[in-house]
């Protein structure tokens, strides 16, 4: 970004009363991550530091190339990375940002799982991802981290290297699992929860860096008078975002996200199956053994909150995506859960046509988007983009 | 809650004035919903209980009524967030739990209200800051 001695129309004197509807999007109003009560190691020092060392684990899948890391990070930095080879199969679905995902109350761009914990699961054995089964998983961090759950009092499972074990695995794989006795399948998911739980004890302390909108905030509430040379076009964005363009009305707060699922017509991809979102995503998170309800949490079902008072409607669920958080969203390269957009332009180009959205004639309906045409000019659609940037 | 309740009991015998909590009528008129919580200063994100008392019309407190609960932000044209669960907690009053927000701006409650066969609609429109 450039730094002018302010000359340009408008100025910092004239955006002041924008700034009280932009405390609310500023990162140092962000409250504090809350604390997941269904991971008992969410605040164990030990436990975030062998979350990272697992989440940077390449050894932890079974090419032995592949760690949490490499599709969250890029360039040391924790932005999403879709420079995966074409051999996994990704079309369906972007990398989400592990940032601020402590926020989230279920994850996934479908909300099929209700906590940090039993997200970092489903890759270890996703066969496009890890690539692992979860016997493979025990077996691995307990003897390349011997000490650290000595420590964190696991007790080690025994379970041989050799054994390829999983109730989501290939037809092999389900037979050795289904063989082994019901305390052996205990101990073992066991096991592989805890893993789960320090990888989001780690993933949920990740600060949310400030970015160049809050540097502009700090600027404005200074009334200095050094800012960036395009100020007008990103304060207009901003109007934009929380009025006419209608952004904000899921885009909100310090993180753009209000943690919901909504249906946003967004287009499916051809020749793919209906992708019916949040309203399979129910149906897996309530049958899911590592949900809040399940032996593998740690707290009570009458504190499940999120799970007890999900939003249970089949209509609203149809085709409904999570809100991603749009902090870094100019780093992304695949907008919308599937990539069906390459760039902030034609995604705000969708929401500014917004079509119907498919498969609602698969209910008899025409369709359920919430969007509604904006009507936003080229030059609005600039200034919206340059306001998106600076996050 | 026992505040709440004796507060209600001595309304009701004593019919003194309103202003410590809102009433909403519904819309045929066959009942009446007593609200104690400001729902406008609602915490945006967070879960929250409410507590409410029925009566009828003539002031009788509504017990049994079978309660459903809907709403949303009609300006935007999506619903609730989250599915609440309401239960009775005493004669004619309930306790609607797992109400969450994720937003400001202009929200609404639709409370279904059956008994005996008379079912009426109370809406609790409020704005959040």
């Amino acid at each position: 970004m450039s730094v002018l001695p302010l000359q340009v129309q408008g100025g910092p004197n004239s955006y002041q009363s924008l700034l009280g509807d932009a405390e609310a999007f500023a990162l140092w109003n962000l409250e504090n991550v809350p604390v997941d009560l269904s991971n008992r190691y969410f605040n164990d020092e030990i436990a975030i530091e062998l979350g990272e060392k697992l989440f940077k684990d390449k050894s932890l899948s079974r090419s032995g190339e592949v760690s949490c890391a490499t599709c969250h990070m890029t360039d040391g930095e924790m932005v999403p990375n879709e420079s995966r080879t074409a051999l996994h199969d990704r079309s369906n679905r972007t990398v989400m940002s592990v940032l601020g995902s402590g926020h989230q109350s279920f994850l996934f761009w479908d909300g099929r799982v209700d906590s940090l914990w039993s997200q970092a699961l489903e890759p270890l054995e996703n066969p496009n991802e890890h690539n692992l089964t979860r016997t493979e998983v025990v077996s691995y961090v307990q003897e390349a981290y011997a000490a650290e759950m000595k420590m964190l009092n696991i007790p080690p499972v025994a379970v041989a290297k050799e054994i390829k074990a999983s109730p989501l695995g290939n037809r092999k794989q389900k037979e050795m699992w289904d063989g082994l006795p019901n305390a052996a399948k205990k101990d073992i998911n066991h096991s592989f929860a805890s893993i789960g739980k320090f990888i989001a004890a780690y993933e949920a302390k990740l600060p949310v860096p400030y970015a160049e909108w809050e540097t502009i905030l700090t600027s404005l509430k200074k009334k200095n008078q050094e800012t960036v040379a395009n100020l007008d076009d990103i304060m207009n964005g901003f109007k934009l975002f929380i009025g006419k363009a209608r952004c904000a009305s899921c885009h909100n707060g310090p993180l753009f996200s209000d943690r919901d699922f909504h249906n946003t017509g967004m287009p499916g991809l051809e020749n793919s199956p209906p992708d019916l979102g949040k309203q399979s995503g129910i149906l897996k998170l309530l049958a899911n053994p590592f949900n809040c309800f399940g032996e593998y949490s740690d707290t009570e079902p009458e504190l499940c909150y999120d799970l007890l008072y999900q939003n249970r409607s089949i209509e609203r669920s149809f085709g409904a995506f999570r809100t991603p958080s749009l902090r870094g969203v100019s780093k992304r390269k695949r907008l919308g859960h599937a990539g069906q957009f390459s760039s902030l332009e034609e995604i705000v180009k969708h929401y500014n046509k917004a079509p119907l959205g498919p498969y609602f004639s698969l209910i008899g309906k025409e369709g359920a988007s919430e969007l509604v045409p904006l009507g936003l000019s080229n030059q609005e659609i600039l200034e919206l983009i340059s306001f998106l940037k600076t996050l | 809650m026992k505040f709440f309740t004796i507060w209600l009991i001595a309304f009701l015998s004593a019919s003194s004035n309103l202003y410590a909590t809102e009433q909403f009528i519904s819309a045929g008129g066959n009942y009446v919903v007593y609200l104690e919580n400001d729902l406008s200063e609602s915490k945006i994100g967070h879960y929250l209980s409410v507590e409410l008392a029925v009566t009828d019309s003539s002031g009788e407190r509504l017990s049994k009524a079978n309660i459903t609960i809907d709403g949303g932000m009609p300006g935007h044209g999506h619903g609730l967030p989250t599915s609440p669960i309401i239960s009775e907690v005493e004669d004619g009053i309930y306790v609607i739990n797992g109400l969450k927000f994720t937003m400001p701006g202009l929200w609404q409650i639709v409370l279904s209200i059956e008994k005996s066969g008379m079912t009426d609609v109370t809406v609790l429109k409020f704005s959040l800051q």
